[in-house]
């Protein structure tokens, strides 16, 4: 189970926006529909998807052979985990209850997360 | 603080609510979609036993893959897990397309007639715009409704 926990990578509200929409997902999305849905410059999400991605919080893909290069992007279990602890921090404030869909994102974090070593136990 | 947690508890519902309002299926997905389980149908209640059998089946798998990409690329999403997805309308088409392939075998084996073949294509292609059309409402409504 995730504790809540304020998250200040995730805090940014264009970057809070980007996971949510990930999260809603549950999937990849492409980069034009996220700067569609968040209604901000290519310049301005290219910044904020870097954060996440040195965070760790996102894979960033760009298939090629398919004609116009474009990147999709998915939320990483730590991600994942990382925005459901923001979220249940903030809910915990106003008094809330995770919602269905973040519960369910939860379960599947917390199994992924499960099955992949941590890094520090990976150099142990 | 309480303020700033509402502020961004705000901005996610936000968020939900224009993605909800993006998806929106182009017409001919789920057309194209259910024309090929109609077709599978047909071949199932016609062609079963004959030598086209296979390269239909063959034909109509490499379709709904040219067309599940081309759904990718137009709407710019594609859910991987059954989580983010109402799986119980998956689970209904799945139900569905099963009762109409084996009611096409079964026609097809012990019976002489041909005619309740097109009837059962021409009912799994209503049936599956019809499904297809509810998966995205359930899910625009979930989307909505969790925001």
């Amino acid at each position: 189970m995730t504790d809540p926990a304020f998250d200040e990578v995730v805090h940014a509200p264009q970057r809070l926006r980007t996971m949510a929409l990930l999260v809603a997902v549950a999937g990849q999305v492409e980069f034009a529909t996220i700067r569609d849905v968040l209604n901000v410059a290519d310049s301005v999400l290219s910044k904020h998807l870097k954060v996440l991605h040195d965070a760790g919080y996102i894979e960033l893909r760009k298939p090629t052979g398919q004609g116009r290069v474009r990147t999709w992007v998915q939320l990483t279990p730590a991600g994942g985990q990382a925005y459901t602890a923001h979220v249940a921090a903030l809910r915990e404030i106003v008094g809330a209850r995770l919602t269905q869909s973040e519960a369910a994102h939860l379960r599947r974090t917390a199994r992924a997360s499960r099955a992949r070593p941590r890094p520090s136990e990976d150099r142990a | 603080m309480e303020n700033k947690a509402e502020e961004q508890l705000a901005l996610i519902a936000d968020t939900r609510a224009r993605l909800a309002a993006r998806l929106t299926t182009p017409w001919w997905y789920h057309l194209s979609l259910a024309a090929l389980m109609g077709v599978l149908v047909l071949a199932i209640g016609l062609g079963v036993g004959t030598w086209w059998f296979a390269l239909v089946v063959a034909v109509v798998v490499v379709v709904e893959g040219v067309l599940i990409g081309a759904y990718r690329r137009t709407m710019g999403v594609w859910t991987a897990t059954w989580d983010g997805f109402p799986s119980s309308t998956v689970w209904v088409a799945f139900g569905v397309a099963l009762a109409l392939f084996v009611a096409s075998a079964a026609v097809h084996l012990w019976t002489a007639v041909v005619w309740p073949i097109w009837v059962l294509a021409a009912v799994t292609v209503v049936g599956f715009v019809a499904l297809g059309r509810w998966t995205d409402a359930v899910w625009r409504r979930r989307l909505k409704a969790e925001a």
